[in-house]
């Protein structure tokens, strides 16, 4: 019985993990384009880009993976600083 | 093979030093301390060794005051830690309720800080929450294997982190350095803060120590199996900190949450990154299966000494609350919060506090009936909850989330005093572990 309930309780878990992979894609930017890592690529360096760190806590403590040149921002507080750029640039916001 | 997950002493001496040195090593070894360890090696360069060193011996203080205990409560071993007798019974809760809100809330940092690593040093393709789930769910499986099997998986798990470790330090002291491990020189001042940071290095020895069902002579072997793990694990962050800082800017080290992961890439480039992914991964297992271990020995201690109910499954079900609680504030989004990590510090600095109230209980015990405490013995105990307190009081005013860590203590501190109210009620009348010598 016991084996059972933790075989059951090891399977919800996986399944959860598995729902996420699927799940994923379905969150990703809906009114605002997005951009490839390959046309982000090429336009590093751009003064017309500013590339903008959005992870927060273990997000972004955990990660080793920092675009460089990137800024750190609030995704919650976009409204505050957004005014700060100038409308003709790019704002690249990153999360992952 | 048992797999029961009641706790069963150790059945030898061997295995009760043995047992005791991989459970107190296991949240010293979890990559959340790496990562301390590096930005502190950042700020101190050289000088790590010696502060350290400070360290260290305070926490031989700790221990000596549960050496001292046992000899004050030398009663049946199944009270040889009663909470009552040891935080008196307004704080007995107090242990118990910071190392549940530990475990819950360190569990979710760590495990979600390992699916990161697995995701950007091993499996890129392999969603990093996924891998945070999954390893939660196999260690919370872990639990229910029994306490030998989690004993062993212990060993293996700080074995490795610690071997990992080694390696990388011996490939850092055998590689050219290319910085000079001093103190930085980008600021003339260092904050006080980073002082008493170390403190928090040596964290959760007290894990393994037996709470019930040994002798005391075979938990004073466990005390001394403490000591050395604290030795071994102090001297090899001592070196780990001197080829980091070596080997990286100290500017950079004490600047970055990821101090580790660099060093490790400087000293062996991608071979360096896959050691320390190992180690962090492993890390992480010994943390959780830790912090695991201590909920269900000490529900079971306390659910024995009647201050819990005295439900067998008492232990289990409190292991499998607190993996759920993790899993919930993962799902939650709480691990992308800077909450967490203002949590994380405020339960650490409550299980510090911990220690320090310890040696204050200690103080008001007399060690025999018309003896008094030797001056050495109070002067130890008074310099020992000196630091403990000032270090508590300036991590908790120096954070930056100041109100929010002192709301988190007061509301833990409340909770203990509730329960401790409630117990103190109960036990009008009855049994009164305090007077039991």
């Amino acid at each position: 019985m016991l084996k059972t309930n933790i075989k059951r309780y090891i399977a919800v878990f996986i399944l959860a993990g598995a729902m996420s992979i699927v799940a994923a894609p379905a969150f990703s930017a809906g009114t605002y384009g997005v951009m490839s890592k390959e046309e982000l690529k090429g336009q590093l360096g751009s003064d017309q880009l500013t590339i903008l760190d959005v992870r927060t806590g273990r997000d972004w403590n955990s990660s080793e993976f920092k675009i460089q040149g990137a800024q750190r921002a609030a995704s919650g507080d976009f409204e505050q600083w957004s005014a700060g750029y100038a409308k003709d640039k790019t704002l690249v916001l990153y999360c992952a | 093979m048992n797999r029961s997950s009641k706790y069963k002493p150790p059945d030898s001496a061997r295995q009760a030093f043995l047992f005791a040195g991989v459970y107190a090593l296991g949240l010293m070894v979890s990559p959340d301390n790496l990562a301390l360890l590096g930005r502190f090696a950042g700020h101190f360069g050289v000088y790590t060794a010696l502060l350290m060193a400070g360290v260290a011996l305070l926490y031989f203080s700790y221990i000596r005051s549960y050496e001292d205990l046992y000899t004050h409560f030398s009663g049946p071993a199944d009270n040889a830690l009663d909470m009552r007798a040891i935080m008196g019974t307004w704080l007995a809760y107090y242990p118990l309720i910071v190392r549940t809100m530990a475990a819950i809330f360190i569990t979710t940092g760590l495990t979600v800080s390992s699916g990161f690593v697995f995701n950007e040093v091993f499996v890129y393709w392999f969603p990093n929450f996924s891998f945070a789930y999954i390893l939660l769910a196999l260690l919370a499986g872990l639990f229910f294997l029994g306490p030998a099997t989690r004993a062993k998986a212990q060993s293996i798990f700080v074995g490795t982190a610690m071997a990992g470790l080694a390696l990388l330090v011996v490939a850092g002291l055998f590689k050219d350095a290319s910085q000079a491990a001093s103190p930085m020189s980008a600021s003339p001042t260092i904050a006080l803060p980073w002082f008493f940071v170390p403190l928090l290095l040596f964290m959760g020895f007290d894990i393994g120590i037996p709470e019930t069902g040994v002798s005391p002579g075979r938990a004073k072997a466990s005390l001394k199996a403490i000591k050395s793990a604290i030795a071994l694990f102090g001297v090899l962050m001592v070196l780990w900190a001197i080829v980091s800082a070596q080997h990286v800017a100290g500017e950079k080290l004490a600047a970055t949450s990821i101090a580790h992961m660099i060093a490790a890439r400087e000293i062996l480039g991608q071979s360096g990154r896959i050691i320390m992914g190992i180690v962090v991964i492993t890390g992480t297992c010994a943390a959780v299966n830790a912090l695991f271990e201590s909920i269900a020995r000490m529900t079971e201690a306390m659910r024995r000494q009647r201050m819990l109910p005295g439900l067998r499954y008492v232990p289990r079900a409190a292991v499998l609350g607190v993996a759920t609680a993790a899993t919930a504030m993962m799902a939650g989004g709480l691990a992308g919060d800077e909450a967490l990590e203002v949590y994380i510090r405020a339960v650490l600095l409550l299980w510090l506090g911990g220690y320090g109230l310890l040696q204050v209980r200690l103080l008001s015990i007399p060690p025999a009936a018309g003896a008094v405490i030797p001056n050495i013995t109070k002067a130890r105990l008074l310099t020992t909850a000196a630091i403990t307190f000032g270090g508590v009081t300036i991590l908790a005013l120096t954070n930056g989330h100041t109100m929010f860590i002192l709301k988190i203590m007061a509301t833990t501190l409340g909770l203990a005093l509730f329960f401790g109210t409630f117990g103190k009620w109960r036990d009008k009348g009855g049994h009164h572990a305090e007077n039991q010598h």
